[in-house]
């Protein structure tokens, strides 16, 4: 059961994927985007992480693919862009996309494959403090990991400032 | 119980779809969106392994990931508006002026 939920999810997943690499235009791609990481989220509670299924949902499906939406939107493109040779050549597209495919699996499943850790799996209470997830991760996160959380904060502000600076229109000097 | 494996092998397939739309799409925002989708597959393997490892501190790095993700998203989607103004495009082709 649980195998045949994951195959299921992982196939929703690598389809909406493709098409948003293969939409030709950049709201279907987000909305196929949008379909991904919900799979993905799935994926997530299939994994036990519970917190980071709903952060996915929330902060990626929600936050992000909307702004995207939004900036879709208000460009309004009216020309479609052209597209590379590469791009209609579907010959060198599939040839390029397995030969990539092949060197990531590789590298990775041989470091998974030589780790210890393949054999004994720990089961799922270490996840869970009073039966929450989301629990257990505030644990570490405000003791081992309190100084990178404040820094996170840092980022955000620089962003905000950035964001700032690129939007507000040109002035004119006098 | 699902082997490590499969999730490491979804995980390379998304990047691979990642990689590809950077490397053929001109239209920047489905670059930027594929850019979205191999920060996604990372998750997924930092999750994977904080599965199968015993550790939650696979899971405090997605947070963190995804908070880069979102402050990354905000800034480039500023830029492509800026370049939508200069250009009236937003192609990548057009955007050449640091090219010589």
């Amino acid at each position: 059961m649980e195998l045949f939920l994951f195959i299921v999810f992982a196939l929703i997943c690598i389809l909406s994927s493709l098409g948003v690499v293969f939409f030709k235009s950049p709201i279907r791609s987000a909305l196929s985007l949008i379909i991904s990481f919900f799979s993905m989220g799935a994926i997530y509670i299939i994994l036990n992480a519970e917190f980071v299924a709903l952060m996915q949902v929330l902060v990626y499906a929600g936050a992000i693919m909307v702004l995207f939406l939004f900036i879709i939107m208000l460009l309004d493109i009216k020309h479609p862009i052209k597209e590379t040779v590469l791009y209609k050549n579907n010959f060198f597209l599939i040839i390029s996309l397995c030969l990539i495919f092949i060197v990531i699996v590789f590298t990775v499943a041989n470091a998974a494959y030589n780790a210890k850790f393949m054999k004994g799996l720990k089961g799922i209470s270490w996840m869970f403090i009073n039966n929450s997830n989301t629990k257990a991760i505030g644990e570490v996160l405000f003791n081992k990991y309190l100084l990178p959380f404040e820094v996170t904060s840092l980022l955000l502000l620089v962003a905000a400032i950035g964001i700032i600076v690129l939007g507000k229109k040109k002035q004119i000097k006098d | 119980m699902i082997p490590l494996n499969y999730y490491l092998i979804l995980s390379g397939i998304l990047f691979t779809i990642g990689i590809i739309g950077v490397l053929y799409r001109r239209n920047t925002l489905i670059i930027f969106m594929s850019i979205e989708l191999m920060l996604n597959s990372a998750n997924l393997t930092f999750v994977a392994f904080s599965r199968f490892l015993g550790n939650l501190d696979g899971q405090i790095f997605v947070f963190f990931v995804m908070v880069v993700a979102a402050a990354e998203v905000v800034v480039g989607l500023a830029i492509i508006v800026n370049l939508y103004r200069h250009h009236k495009s937003i192609s990548a082709d057009r955007a050449n002026l640091l090219k010589w």
